[in-house]
């Protein structure tokens, strides 16, 4: 645009060049000489600057200048006062990026309609359930159009690469109905196909395809190497379909739903239910049908189900758990909003108080109403559009730091979050009318008041007793808000402190695991034989692993560390009591390399073979309840239905925690004192292929070479999940993290909130009494004195404040109580301390402009008067 | 040029839109002809002109576009558009209204009131 004006000012130029030379010459034509020519015509044509500027006018520009004299004002105003534009400009950033950037996870997760057809008809059972059941609900719930089984599975993927583990949905044909989706590429799996016979195919994930298949349009009906079988490829997804929860469970394949004989007719739980509601039925109606099935004889399900099974939306399923925390994140962004609102109208009103005499005076020397607006309105729009533009980079940049821990801490739909319009162009709009309708208020104060009047009076800044009391209401206010935010926060880290410091039982540094499955063995394998070659190639792997550099020790345990135990009861020999307790399956070694103490006893050894005599290892929790102030070491417990088995103890352990200590259901259960047994993994059932290295290095800086090695001796399966322990109990707090580190940032701003608005109100005021200061030192007031006269009236809305505060506090943790662990939502210290601080901060920001009214020379405060 | 007569106000626009209507011409050429059409009898400050054609090519009365003059020097042509021709020819007949009834009212002697 400038470009394009600079051209025709050059034109406009040239073309009254021309002008004057071709007057030139017909003047010189007429017989005047060429000196007297050129005067002649300039005379004639007037002054040149004069209609050039007149021209400028006829082409409609001399908006655009006025409205770069008001800019260049404008910019003169903020560079006179570069604490407040800053301090108006960095408000306006940060509360319009964190709202837009929480809005958008807000809108990403839970507000954006999912993205099938009549989403809200989905269901889905919240209990996993069993074949049978799912067959009398398919035969029997005819309020449902389709209904389908799923349950997760995991594969390994030969012949793309280096063998990778994949994650799968096992499903029934009507899957593909519930979500009434059908595949960009090829087609689904039907219930004909699979009649016939054709059970290995396989749908694919959009994001699978394209990353490990290239995205090549030609894979259908070509084969894809799954655990060593061919499943023929039938279709391709479209981008949105898969909403697994998770990005590390997300499911690449799609296959039929696979049983094992027994799987069909046992009550074995392990599929979940979902279905799609027929248009006309209801909730309601599904319901009562449901409970009916229930209640009819023989619905095999009954001692294990409550009666009033509670089938939640699709969506609610997927994204409940996120409801209230994200909720009142929001909220609480909401409020902080507001509260930028509030603080830059402050500030402003603050500002225009000492502005309204500039005002009043160019008003006198004559300048239009009009033209003071519009000179006010280019201060403002300059600190809008400056904030504005900020925030939105500001947004951005933390919407992508959002979206990052948020899929770390595994909420759903967030690895696409964008930036939403919506909440831009909402906060960013109230926040720039703010600035405006503040911004102009003196233009419209100004031209209500008398001038003469205005000028005398308000040189002197006197702040109307309306506007002080707003200013106070808004302090006060801000600090409550502050107050609640920062309590909130600080019981959030108390709880993530104390999740973090819990005796574990053991010790979690430098340790590094990893999990992998057995080689393939030959199809009609014996258990016995299977067994054996489990056995050898756990001792292979655990020799090379053992004679690594940097590995202090090594051994290999069936379920890794909080990945969740086998619950097994078991009684003492004659006796009738049953005994609830965790079972573990681990190799010689493995307790040492962990850290768990061996109170009695002895460790498992390599005698301790599948003919040996079956041993076992107790935690002292268990030995306390079987045998209570006795020595446990050679006695003996049972452990099976009709057929049981005896196994005599060789050793006691310290206790060690099982579970992770996350989810409420942690609460009020001693984790760290959970009965556990230990059993060799050559007399027990292997569940998985988990080993855990104690190392003297940086745990994963051995990750490569440990590859190698299995790469060697097990080259048909993946090495998995190959984590030091600390990232493991790291991703199991993941979303505590999350919304800790959101509170804090919300309550930091907020403290920030108190600063910017205490520090301009307490400049304000002492504006307002230069005056009354002057008048006090010069009648003998100490510097000290002043100051405590003007930090007492902040001291006292401190106070207020805070107070309110705390119990805005207690109200606000009462929500979080689910999030919290170890600490009381009443916690009467961290509310003291973080209403301490706030207070410190508000004097602190109070202190600065006092200091500066109580040192000003009480001569010169009175001659200025 | 003493005894020509200063235009009145608002007349500028109306002669240099018949000025143009002639045929195109730069803005020099517009003040030639207007000297030339009026017999001399009126006359304009020469700066004056281009406020005016710029104002009237934003109201899109005139075209303009830069060319070559008689002399082989680059300048830029006026010419008249539809609208131009439109605001013309109610100009003119409104202006002969006015100089009509001025007329009249100028030629009135006492008995005719």
């Amino acid at each position: 645009m400038w470009g394009k004006r600079r051209r025709k000012e050059g034109e406009i130029a040239e073309e009254l060049a021309g002008h004057l030379e071709r007057r030139q010459a017909d003047l010189m034509a007429a017989g005047l000489d060429a000196e007297a020519a050129r005067r002649q015509a300039r005379l004639e044509f007037g002054s040149t600057d004069n209609y050039r500027e007149e021209a400028r006018a006829a082409l409609g520009w001399a908006r655009w200048d006025a409205l770069r004299q008001d800019l260049r004002d404008a910019l003169r105003q903020m560079r006179r006062a570069p604490g407040l534009a800053a301090t108006v400009v960095l408000t306006l950033a940060l509360a319009m990026g964190a709202n837009t950037a929480l809005f958008s996870m807000l809108d990403a997760v839970l507000l954006r309609p999912l993205n099938y057809p009549h989403p809200e008809r989905i269901l889905i059972e919240n209990n996993s359930l069993s074949y049978p059941i799912f067959k009398q609900f398919q035969a029997r719930l005819t309020s449902l159009e389709s209904i389908a089984a799923q349950s997760g599975y995991s594969f390994t993927l030969l012949g793309q690469g280096a063998p990778a583990r994949i994650w799968a949905t096992q499903t029934t044909p009507g899957y593909f109905k519930v979500f009434d989706t059908a595949p960009i590429l090829g087609q689904v799996f039907t219930r004909a196909e699979l009649d016939r016979g054709d059970r290995n195919v396989a749908v694919l994930d959009y994001q699978f395809w394209r990353q490990k298949l290239n995205g090549r349009r030609n894979v259908i009906g070509k084969s894809l190497n799954l655990d060593g079988k061919l499943f023929r490829i039938l279709g391709v997804m479209p981008p949105g379909f898969n909403l697994s929860r998770s990005v590390q469970f997300r499911a690449a394949v799609w296959v039929p739903l696979q049983l094992k004989p027994a799987q069909r007719t046992n009550n074995f739980a392990s599929l979940f239910i979902l279905g799609r509601l027929k248009p006309g039925f209801t909730r309601r109606q599904f319901q009562s049908q449901l409970s009916a099935i229930w209640k009819s004889k023989g619905f095999p399900a009954k001692n294990y189900l409550p009666p009033n099974l509670q089938w939640r939306t699709y969506r609610s399923s997927l994204v409940g758990n996120y409801h209230q925390p994200l909720w009142l994140l929001i909220s609480a962004s909401g409020l902080l909003l507001l509260l930028a609102c509030l603080n830059i109208a402050g500030l402003l009103l603050a500002r225009n108080a000492g502005r309204r005499a500039e005002i009043a005076m160019r008003a006198v020397l004559g300048a239009s109403r009009r033209r003071i607006l519009r000179q006010l309105l280019a201060e403002s729009a300059l600190s809008g559009i400056a904030g504005g533009g900020l925030g939105l980079l500001l947004g951005a940049w933390m919407l992508a730091g959002l979206r990052a821990a948020a899929v770390a801490a595994g909420l759903p739909r967030m690895q696409h979050v964008t930036i939403s319009g919506i909440s831009l162009a909402f906060s960013g709009g109230l926040l720039i009318l703010t600035v405006l309708i503040f911004g102009l208020l003196p233009a419209w104060e100004a031209s209500r008041v008398n001038l003469n009047h205005a000028a005398n009076q308000a040189r002197r800044g006197t702040p109307s007793r309306s506007s002080r009391r707003i200013l106070e209401t808004l302090v006060v206010g801000e600090l409550a808000f502050a107050v609640a935010l920062a309590f909130g926060a600080s019981l959030l880290l108390r709880s993530y402190a104390q999740l973090t410091s819990l005796p574990l039982g053991f010790n979690p540094h430098h340790l590094l695991m990893f999990s992998t499955d057995m080689p393939p063995g030959p199809a009609q394998e014996s258990n016995h034989d299977r067994q054996r070659r489990a056995e050898l190639f756990i001792q292979q792997a655990l020799h090379r692993l053992r004679v690594l550099p940097g590995i202090q020790s090594a051994g290999f345990i069936g379920m890794p560390p909080f990945y969740g135990l086998m619950m097994l009861e078991v009684q003492r020999r004659n006796s009738p009591h049953y005994f609830d307790t965790l079972e573990n399956v681990t190799s010689p070694g493995l307790l040492r390399t962990l850290g768990v103490p061996l109170l009695q006893g002895r460790d498992f050894t390599a005698a301790d073979n599948s003919h040996a005599p079956k041993v076992a290892l107790v935690s002292q929790a268990l030995a306390e309840e079987l045998w209570p102030h006795q020595y446990p070491i050679g006695r003996v417990f049972l452990i099976g239905g009709k057929k049981k088995t005896a196994y005599r103890v060789i050793g006691e352990t310290g206790n060690a925690m099982q579970y992770g200590p996350f989810g409420s259901r942690a609460e009020g259960i001693n984790m760290l004192a959970q009965p556990t047994i230990y059993l060799p993994y050559t007399q027990a059932n292997i569940p998985m292929y988990t080993f855990i290295a104690r190392t003297t290095m940086p745990p994963l800086s051995l990750a490569p070479e440990i590859r190698r090695i299995f790469n060697q001796i097990n080259p048909t399966e993946p090495v998995n999940d190959m984590q030091s322990f600390q990232q493991l109990f790291a991703s199991l707090l993941a979303s505590r993290r999350l919304y800790l580190d959101l509170l804090s940032a919300m309550a930091g701003l907020a403290l920030l909130l108190v600063m910017a608005g205490v520090f301009g109100v307490s400049r304000f005021m002492a504006a307002a009494r230069t005056g009354e200061i002057g008048i006090r030192k010069a009648l003998g007031a100490e510097n000290a004195a002043v100051l405590r006269l003007l930090l007492r009236r902040t001291a006292i809305l401190a106070l207020s404040g805070a107070t309110l505060g705390a119990g805005l506090g207690l109200l606000l943790a009462r929500l979080l109580t689910r999030l919290l662990y170890g600490v009381t939502p009443t916690d009467a210290a961290t509310l003291i301390a973080v209403a301490a601080l706030a207070m410190a901060t508000a004097l602190i920001a109070a202190w600065l402009p006092a200091r500066r009214a109580a040192r000003l020379d009480p001569l010169a405060v009175l001659r200025y008067e | 040029m003493n005894d020509a007569a200063k235009i009145l106000p608002g007349t500028l626009d109306l002669l240099i839109l018949k000025a143009v209507s002639l045929g195109p011409q730069h803005g020099y050429g517009v003040l030639l002809r207007i000297q030339q059409i009026s017999r001399g009898a009126l006359t304009i400050e020469q700066g004056a002109l281009y406020p005016a054609l710029y104002r009237l090519e934003k109201n899109k009365e005139l075209a303009a576009e830069w060319g070559t003059s008689e002399n082989n020097r680059r300048a830029r042509f006026y010419r008249l558009t539809a609208a131009g021709r439109r605001r013309l020819e109610h100009e003119e007949d409104s202006w002969r209204r006015l100089a009509a009834a001025m007329g009249a009212a100028l030629k009135a002697r006492p008995e005719e009131v």
